[in-house]
């Protein structure tokens, strides 16, 4: 190497490098603040981004599956429902926070369940139809409640229709017809019909919760606080 | 030709290629660095249809060593390697030299994390697959040249 290229590489690649590191921190530091990523720039929110306005003007919300399991009142002035998916871990989790707020309230809140299984979640559509089929022997909430408290145990079996049936036998259900039941065109029907009604609501990610008919939190993840706090404001300007 | 100008030829195309290595490192690193602030931040646990349900980010595989999100490791190797190149870009060889095992390594790393996202995780997370992209992208810059013997031209 010659005397005079070594003087030509000069400070410049340095002030480069560290431009780009007070950059990056900068960055990071930023986006690591709670909700930092979350912001309608944030990659979620790009792909809905494209086509949202399209999407809300020209699909009427479509009615799902006729008489949805739900909880609750029939007369409750206070609905929430729920798009979730059996294998969304954050569903999982969300589940017994929805059912303590539900049983506080008792009659004046109903909760309905609407069936939105990811593409991404092999086994989400046969976990629908495995509550969907126990719901056909009056335990859909119980076969609900189990599906999230063992989602661990059944999402990473290779077989995952064998947790189900012992499932459907710990909840005393006839396990021949649950079995039956569960290749019914019509309850997978129901799930798709639930489906179909969170695309044209546009549901972008589970669990999706709307209140009275508008989305709670869009993009973030809903506590139980949350939905305490959102179903007393509710009842309380209901009047109830 | 003159041995001098073959020899700046190939000194200027070394340095494109330089420059080359440097941009793919700094992608890597916006991609890590989100990752990274996505990890610290312990955000966006729900699933969404476009890009899944973070149970990749949120696995105990994403931190190493007591706390370290894996993704901020990954963010200092994308920013070493991308220094190196910026350096090799402006003439300093010796920094050249280094960034071949840098890349080496950091594509051992990508190997393994595909193979956990793969096999033993089960999900798999969509910038995570952008990082293995780029690792990818940069091992075959950095160190397919030298394996196919057109090392000599360009160091």
């Amino acid at each position: 190497m010659s005397p005079s290229s070594k003087k030509s590489k000069g400070t410049l690649p340095f002030v480069i490098i560290g431009l780009v590191l007070v950059a990056v921190t900068v960055a990071v530091v930023l986006m690591s603040r709670p909700g930092g990523t979350n912001s309608p720039a944030g990659p979620a929110r790009q792909n809905t981004a494209q086509n949202p306005v399209q999407q809300q003007q020209t699909r009427a919300p479509q009615p799902g599956a006729p008489n949805p399991w739900a909880k609750g009142g029939a007369s409750a002035t206070v609905t929430i429902e729920e798009f979730s998916d059996f294998q969304c871990p954050a569903c999982g989790n969300l589940a017994p926070g929805l059912r303590r707020v539900a049983g506080e309230y008792g009659d004046r809140v109903r909760l309905v369940f609407r069936n939105f299984p990811l593409q991404m979640h092999k086994y989400a559509f046969q976990a629908a139809r495995a509550a969907e089929a126990a719901g056909l022997q009056g335990k859909f909430w119980e076969m609900h409640d189990i599906l999230y408290e063992r989602q661990k145990e059944w999402t990473d079996s290779m077989e995952p229709r064998v947790q189900f049936e012992s499932y459907a036998t710990r909840l005393g259900l006839d396990v021949q017809r649950f079995k039956a039941d569960m290749e019914r065109q019509d309850l997978a029907d129901r799930i798709r019909a639930d489906m179909t009604r969170g695309n044209s609501l546009n549901v972008r990610g589970t669990p999706t919760i709307y209140l009275n008919g508008r989305e709670l939190m869009p993009g973030k993840l809903v506590t139980e606080d949350d939905l305490r706090r959102e179903v007393g404001a509710a009842l309380t300007s209901s009047g109830r | 030709m003159s041995t001098a100008e073959t020899h700046e030829g190939a000194v200027g195309r070394a340095r494109v290629w330089d420059a080359l290595v440097a941009l793919f490192a700094l992608v890597g690193l916006a991609d890590a660095a989100y990752l990274t602030a996505e990890h610290l931040s312990g955000n966006s646990v729900r699933c969404m249809i476009v890009s899944g349900c973070d149970e990749v980010l949120q696995s105990s595989y994403s931190t190493v060593a007591g706390g370290v999100p894996v993704a901020a490791l990954g963010a200092v190797a994308y920013f070493t390697a991308f220094s190196l190149a910026t350096l090799a870009a402006f003439g300093y060889a010796g920094a050249r030299r280094l960034l071949a095992p840098l890349v080496a390594v950091m594509f051992l790393a990508t190997l393994w994390f595909v193979y956990l996202q793969a096999f033993v995780i089960r999900a798999y997370c969509v910038y995570c697959l952008v990082s293995a992209a780029i690792t990818t992208t940069l091992a075959l810059l950095v160190l397919l040249p030298r394996i196919l013997g057109a090392g000599k031209r360009l160091a």
